[in-house]
């Protein structure tokens, strides 16, 4: 496989933790969809920074820098790199050719479809779909679901299209994984805090004894 | 041939190349025109060294020496415009592909030449390329000129170097081939041949007409059957020409396509490695859906969790910055992403629902950590509302749980007891 993630968990938390500090320090978040936002915004440039250059973590931090909640904390985190990072990955050109395409190809399908009908009205009611179109329209159609999904998955395709999007899974579920650890670690440091005593050990491991037993 | 395709994909919809994407293809030669590539001004690849002027009408032989271009094959990642992909280099593919793609491309050319020398004649390879194949193909190529002018005009860039050696076998088959490429892959393969056509022709020459000969007669009936077009007339000429320009036009087409489909496979079984429940999956679709739920899902769990870390904001940063980074950061370097052997020992006899995954070998360790497991393990359950597909999906994030929990509890001075103290060292031993 062509991805290591060995280094992914350090980089990970580190950068998680300077972009939880910067949005918090920049903005008081005050509502929970606020602190929520600041939040994933940390944790997904935290997992682009983890993961290094490929095309779906330039995609992606283009992406978010782009919107215009995300711009000050993005420049307290990256600093000087944040001039550099937007002016080199954010190609705005491209993505125009993008737009452009998907109009031409929803001019294609439309005339496509106008076929389809026009057969189905001269043959009657049952179009003569071969099994064949029916699985390349199927894959079409969740190749373009998976574009859509994929951080600029739409300038790719085939291959590089799927090469892209397992490097992105498997970011994806280290992200995951390392969220869910910190959220066990805040829940039970403060769970341990106002539980145990901390004191002689045996009281301790009474302690968490009984709120393990409890919790079962 | 991702390159390729993508580039191909700009031009299906019948837009001339754009010269932005246009580094794509002269990228992996080494080249960066982003100015003058393809759009047939006086100089159109004035950054090709060896590459003769090809804005003179007159060809001028292709300098094969440019075709040794394999030393810059893969600077591309340096050269390529923000915003594109960064292709895993696969050198031998590339290759293979070149070898394949050169032949249409310059049969393309070729076609072009002949019959929309007016539409090309802004493109200079076309005009050099026209000397370069023989013109008794000019015949077959009127069928096919008109059509493929974009994708030839495409094919140009990079045939020209093809051209050199390669003139009447590569010609013939890239003619046939540009004429059965019409439809729907014609952009697309002519970029594909384009990328790697030139960069390899040269050496491939030999190989190519032994290629084309054999594949004739596949290609011969796959073209027809195919494309349904025009190409199948087969040209008179010499035995070469037509069987190469057969053979090529299908044998690029087909050959660069099974190195495709090979290489969308060899995706896909990662993918199905990676996502759970899909080792029993065949087919492309099936897969693909299965991809897209995972990505969904994981997506929704991550904005899932960070509405819980919201919830618990206020403390977060304090807790988890002090707590965690001081030994999380230390010790992560120790706990890779690796299953640890302990861990799952620890929770085949925690969990006893869950598949045994390993026999407890440490019944010793297990006594001190099982209080901090059971506090693991009940949020574990309570966390599933994310689906967790695979019972071994959990254990992972146990074991990076017990691994956080170990380092917590380590550093929290209160929580020292003399079996928390072990505790960092087992966590740490994966």
């Amino acid at each position: 496989m062509h991805v290591t993630k060995e280094f992914k968990k350090k980089t990970f938390l580190k950068q998680f933790l300077l972009g939880l500090h910067v949005s918090n320090s920049i903005s008081n978040p005050i509502s929970i969809q606020q602190r929520k936002n600041s939040i994933k915004l940390s944790a997904d440039l935290a997992m682009a920074f983890a993961r290094g250059r490929t095309h779906w973590t330039h995609a992606l931090i283009t992406k978010l820098g782009q919107k215009e909640e995300n711009k000050s904390t993005l420049k307290g985190i990256l600093g000087r790199r944040y001039e550099i990072l937007m002016a080199r990955y954010s190609c705005p050109l491209l993505y125009q050719k993008v737009q452009r395409r998907k109009k031409s190809v929803r001019s294609y399908r439309f005339s496509y479809n106008a076929q389809k009908r026009r057969s189905s009205a001269l043959k009657g009611s049952c179009v003569r779909v071969s099994p064949s179109v029916v699985a390349r329209n199927l894959e079409n159609r969740r190749t373009k679901v998976l574009k859509r999904l994929v951080p600029g998955g739409e300038l790719l395709n085939g291959s590089a299209l799927l090469s892209e999007a397992l490097d992105y899974v498997i970011s994806l579920k280290a992200q995951v994984d390392m969220m869910k650890s910190l959220w066990r670690a805040t829940q039970v440091s403060s769970s341990s805090n106002v539980e145990l005593v901390p004191s002689a050990p045996l009281q301790k491991k009474d302690a968490s004894c009984t709120i393990a037993n409890s919790e079962e | 041939m991702d390159l390729c395709e993508s580039n191909g994909l700009e031009k299906r919809n019948g837009d001339r190349i754009d010269p932005q994407l246009i580094p794509q293809f002269g990228a992996p030669i080494g080249m960066v025109p982003v100015s003058g590539a393809g759009t047939g001004t006086a100089s159109p690849f004035p950054l090709w060294p060896g590459m003769p002027n090809l804005s003179n009408p007159i060809a001028e032989p292709f300098n094969p020496g440019m075709l040794n271009q394999s030393s810059n094959k893969f600077p591309y990642s340096g050269v390529l415009p923000p915003g594109l992909p960064n292709f895993p280099s696969e050198p031998g593919f590339i290759e293979r592909a070149a070898r394949l793609s050169c032949f249409s491309a310059n049969a393309g050319f070729n076609g072009l030449m002949n019959n929309s020398i007016s539409n090309q004649a802004q493109k200079g390879e076309l005009n050099s390329m026209n000397i370069g194949s023989g013109s008794s193909h000019g015949n077959q190529l009127k069928n096919q000129g008109s059509i493929e002018n974009n994708s030839e005009t495409n094919e140009g860039a990079e045939d020209k170097i093809s051209n050199g050696d390669n003139a009447n076998a590569n010609g013939d088959s890239s003619q046939n081939d540009s004429g059965s490429k019409k439809r729907k892959r014609t952009n697309q393969d002519g970029a594909m041949g384009q990328g790697q056509a030139s960069m390899k022709s040269q050496e491939e020459a030999g190989k190519q007409t032994s290629e084309s000969k054999k594949e004739v007669d596949n290609s011969g009936s796959k073209n027809t059957g195919k494309n349904g077009k025009d190409a199948a007339d087969v040209p008179k000429g010499d035995y070469i020409h037509v069987r190469a320009r057969r053979g090529q036009a299908t044998n690029s087409h087909s050959l660069a396509e099974r190195v495709r489909r090979e290489k969308i496979s060899e995706r896909m079984k990662y993918l199905q490695e990676l996502v759970p429940g899909c080792s029993k999956v065949t087919g492309k679709a099936v897969m693909l859906d299965e991809i897209i739920n995972y990505v969904q899902s994981l997506q929704r769990q991550v904005e899932f969790l960070s509405m819980k870390l919201a919830a618990v904001n206020p403390r977060l940063d304090l807790n988890i910055e002090t707590l965690l980074s001081k030994d999380i950061l230390q010790g992560r370097g120790a706990c890779s992403s690796t299953v640890g052997f302990t861990h799952e020992m620890f929770h085949s006899q925690l969990l006893p629902s869950q598949p045994g995954l390993l026999p407890p070998g440490l019944p010793g360790m297990l006594n001190p950590s099982d209080p901090f497991r059971r506090a693991i393990n009940t949020p574990l359950s309570a966390m599933n509302p994310f689906k967790d597909p695979n019972p071994q999906m959990s254990t992972t994030w146990q074991d990076e749980l017990h691994n956080v929990m170990s380092m917590n509890f380590a550093t929290n001075p209160p929580l020292s007891t003399q079996e928390i103290a072990t505790k960092p060292s087992d966590g740490f031993q994966l």
